[in-house]
């Protein structure tokens, strides 16, 4: 007696159920989402990214900097990550609509980076805190180049750095080009617009 | 269908005569490598753990910070250590419960050998920075292609020996057997082609991702697992597991939620509000399988005195199976979810998941086949004991320190009167002991690859 099919065709279907209302419908309908037209400034949103931002996420992607940092703010009925100032309303799929691949994170090793772009001073920093090592955030120095200054030192040297960090008298450190896409895209990080799905969130 | 006990399937003479059966030095060479990819993922992890609690330890080395060796460990115990064992154990399964075998493992070795050598070069393009974040998507096409035909080429033969079957009637495990059989190739396929090979848009990515990640436990590794389990007991005991129809409901709960509930990593994420609310529904309703697992499982080993060493192994593999979707169940619930979705406690979960259940329900169907290698040596054994504890202990300490952190770290977290920096001081100490647990479970792990190497060594010098 072979009942084969009742197992398979069982199992066939469950998983296809399934994989119709999580990968297809996916594809169906987020996979469509297009930018909103953003009465104030003429333009749309989210905002599209710069050619260096963009090649910046995949520094970003490659570095695994996915598995320490979410760019997820959950909103204020289930999470204080609105309270905490992480961001002012939820995040939703269509912040992703420039991003590839989507870089929603798993764990918060390392604080949440969807609005990084709002808090950061200025390149510099950034360039600073990828240089060294952070409380519990690897240092990216092979994202830099120590260099000896040759005639006047580089425009965009890093200064400021501490310890044994600091380059030797003669020596300047200076970003390689994946570095700076990757600072260009982590200040590009600014949610601070509202969505129609998601609109500005108060605090308490 | 009715159930009978599969020990009737071990009298040898089941095959014509003049055949030797091929699939247990199959699975010896599986575990061979299997193994080494458990103590290899374990030390890339361990290395990245021991970064997170002193950031300057190999800083500026790229191929080896953080980002790339999680990974590349997770990949390596994934597709190296689960999947390669369960493809072995599909088989060896499927023949035992079925009464046949094959008639030639050559296909199968070369499929073997082509897995292993598509994951060491897939593993070190992700470490010279060929990642993509996507959580067990960062092999390189190359490697998943490759990965996927050699799959293709052992289910041949899995589908063949199903088919094939001489003893009537089907077993709790072959079910468990056939799901994971259909399901691992359809996610692989799905998660890559939509993901990694013809991305689709970044808004939809969330979602598919979160739910192959999860896939790749609940509908592939975790099924086989669960099919080691009910293979082991009743075979070690003589004895069936209880009601026949409390199996079969506690097999279809499983498959419906399992397809699911990888959704339940994404409560409050960027997907839309069903989706989250099934994650939710699905990873909560895990628990009804897992109480009739152990209801299951531990109603045949009440009272017995036989715990032999697989048999511990199979009691150990059904505690952690209930560990792990019962701290997963409770991750899920929206607020819960909303403080500690991504705190040491999802750690928690994957540690338990993949380093105690499945490891050691699928190290307990080695080591049930391992003897016959082995001409009754002691050292063998006490290795093999010392497998079972060291991954007992480490596993668990490991998993009570990170949700204790996890704990602190997730209010620590949602405290706007914290700042990140103190969050991370709070759960520093946890982490720390996490990784003497971690270190523990290597242990553990080096033990199973000893005994598996020194039995496949002895069966090279002196073929039984
Ligand atoms: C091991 C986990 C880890 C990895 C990997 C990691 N980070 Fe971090 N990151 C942290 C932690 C922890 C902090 C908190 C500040 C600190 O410890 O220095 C942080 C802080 C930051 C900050 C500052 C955030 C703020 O709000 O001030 C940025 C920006 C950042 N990381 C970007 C990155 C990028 C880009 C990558 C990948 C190249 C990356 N991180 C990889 C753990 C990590």
């Amino acid at each position: 007696m072979n009942r084969t099919p009742a197992v398979i065709s069982g199992v066939v279907l469950v998983f296809a159920l399934a994989w119709l209302g999580v990968a297809m419908y996916s594809y169906m309908t987020l996979g469509y989402l297009a930018p909103v037209e953003d009465k104030t400034s003429g333009s749309t949103l989210p905002p599209a990214l710069s050619g260096l931002a963009d090649a910046g996420q995949r520094v970003y992607a490659a570095e695994g900097c996915a598995y320490c940092h979410t760019q997820q703010v959950r909103p204020a009925a289930i999470s204080g990550d609105i309270e905490k100032k992480l961001g002012s309303r939820r995040t939703v799929a269509r912040d992703f609509l420039y991003q590839q691949p989507a870089a929603f994170g798993y764990l918060r090793i390392g604080p949440d980076l969807s609005n990084y772009g709002l808090r950061a001073r200025d390149e510099a920093e950034v360039h600073r805190l990828l240089y060294q090592t952070g409380s519990a955030m690897p240092s990216y120095r092979s994202l830099y180049i120590l260099r000896s200054i040759s005639g006047q030192q580089s425009a965009e040297a890093l200064e400021g750095l501490r310890g044994s960090y600091a380059p030797p008298a003669g020596y300047e450190v200076v970003p390689t080009p994946d570095a700076r896409a990757l600072a260009a895209y982590l200040l590009s990080l600014k949610r601070d617009y509202p969505l129609p799905e998601a609109p500005l969130e108060k605090t308490k | 269908m009715n159930e009978v006990s599969p020990r009737s399937a071990m009298q040898d003479g089941r095959w014509p005569r003049g055949w030797t059966d091929p699939l247990p030095r199959l699975l010896l060479w599986c575990s061979a490598s299997a193994s080494t990819w458990l103590v290899a993922g374990t030390v890339l992890l361990i290395i990245a753990g021991v970064q997170v609690v002193n950031p300057a330890f190999l800083a500026g080395v790229s191929f080896l910070t953080f980002g790339r060796l999680v990974p590349m460990g997770i990949n390596a115990l994934v597709y190296g250590w689960g999947s390669l064992v369960a493809l072995a154990v599909i088989l060896y399964l499927l023949s035992r419960l079925g009464g046949v075998t094959i008639a030639s493992a050559r296909l199968a070795y070369c499929a073997i050998g082509a897995w292993n050598l598509a994951l060491l070069l897939g593993l070190c393009a992700i470490a010279a920075g060929g990642g993509n974040g996507l959580l067990l998507l960062e092999l390189p096409p190359f490697a998943s292609v490759t990965i996927l035909l050699a799959y293709v080429a052992m289910a041949i033969w899995g589908y063949a020996l199903f088919r094939g079957r001489r003893i009537p009637g089907t077993f709790a495990s072959s079910w468990y057997l056939v799901a994971g059989m259909l399901c691992f190739p359809w996610l692989v396929v799905t998660g890559n082609v939509l993901l990694v090979w013809l991305p689709i848009p970044g808004p939809a990515q969330a979602p598919v991702a979160a739910w192959f990640a999860g896939g790749m436990m609940n509908l592939w590794l975790a099924p086989v697992s669960l099919a080691v389990i009910f293979y082991i007991v009743p075979q070690v005991l003589g004895r069936r597991l209880a009601a026949y129809n409390l199996s079969l409901l506690g097999f279809w709960s499983f498959m419906l939620f399992a397809a699911w509930c990888g959704l339940g990593r994404m409560v409050g994420g960027p997907v839309p509000a069903w989706m989250a609310s099934v994650g939710f529904v699905s990873s909560f309703l895990m628990i009804i399988p897992v109480l009739i697992a152990g209801v299951n499982v531990f109603g045949v080993l009440k009272g017995t005195s036989e715990w032999t060493l697989p048999l511990r192994h199979a009691a150990a593999g059904i505690g952690a199976f209930a560990g792990t979707y019962l701290l997963a169940a409770i991750l899920a619930v929206p607020p819960v979810a909303g403080i500690f979705n991504f705190t040491d406690i999802a750690v928690a979960v994957g540690l338990l998941g993949l380093g105690g259940f499945v490891t050691l329900s699928l190290g307990g169907l080695i080591q049930f086949i391992l003897p016959q290698f082995e001409h009754r040596d002691p050292l063998a054994e006490k290795l093999g004991s010392w497998h079972l504890w060291l991954t007992v202990i480490g596993v668990g300490s490991a998993a009570v320190c990170l949700v204790l952190g996890g704990i602190l770290q997730g209010f620590a977290q949602s405290d706007p009167g914290i700042v990140f920096s103190h969050s991370v001081d709070y759960v520093m100490p946890f982490r720390f002991l996490a990784l003497l647990g971690f270190l523990i479970f290597l242990a553990g792990a080096a033990c199973l690859f000893l005994r598996v190497h020194r039995a496949l060594a002895r069966y090279l010098i002196t073929p039984p």
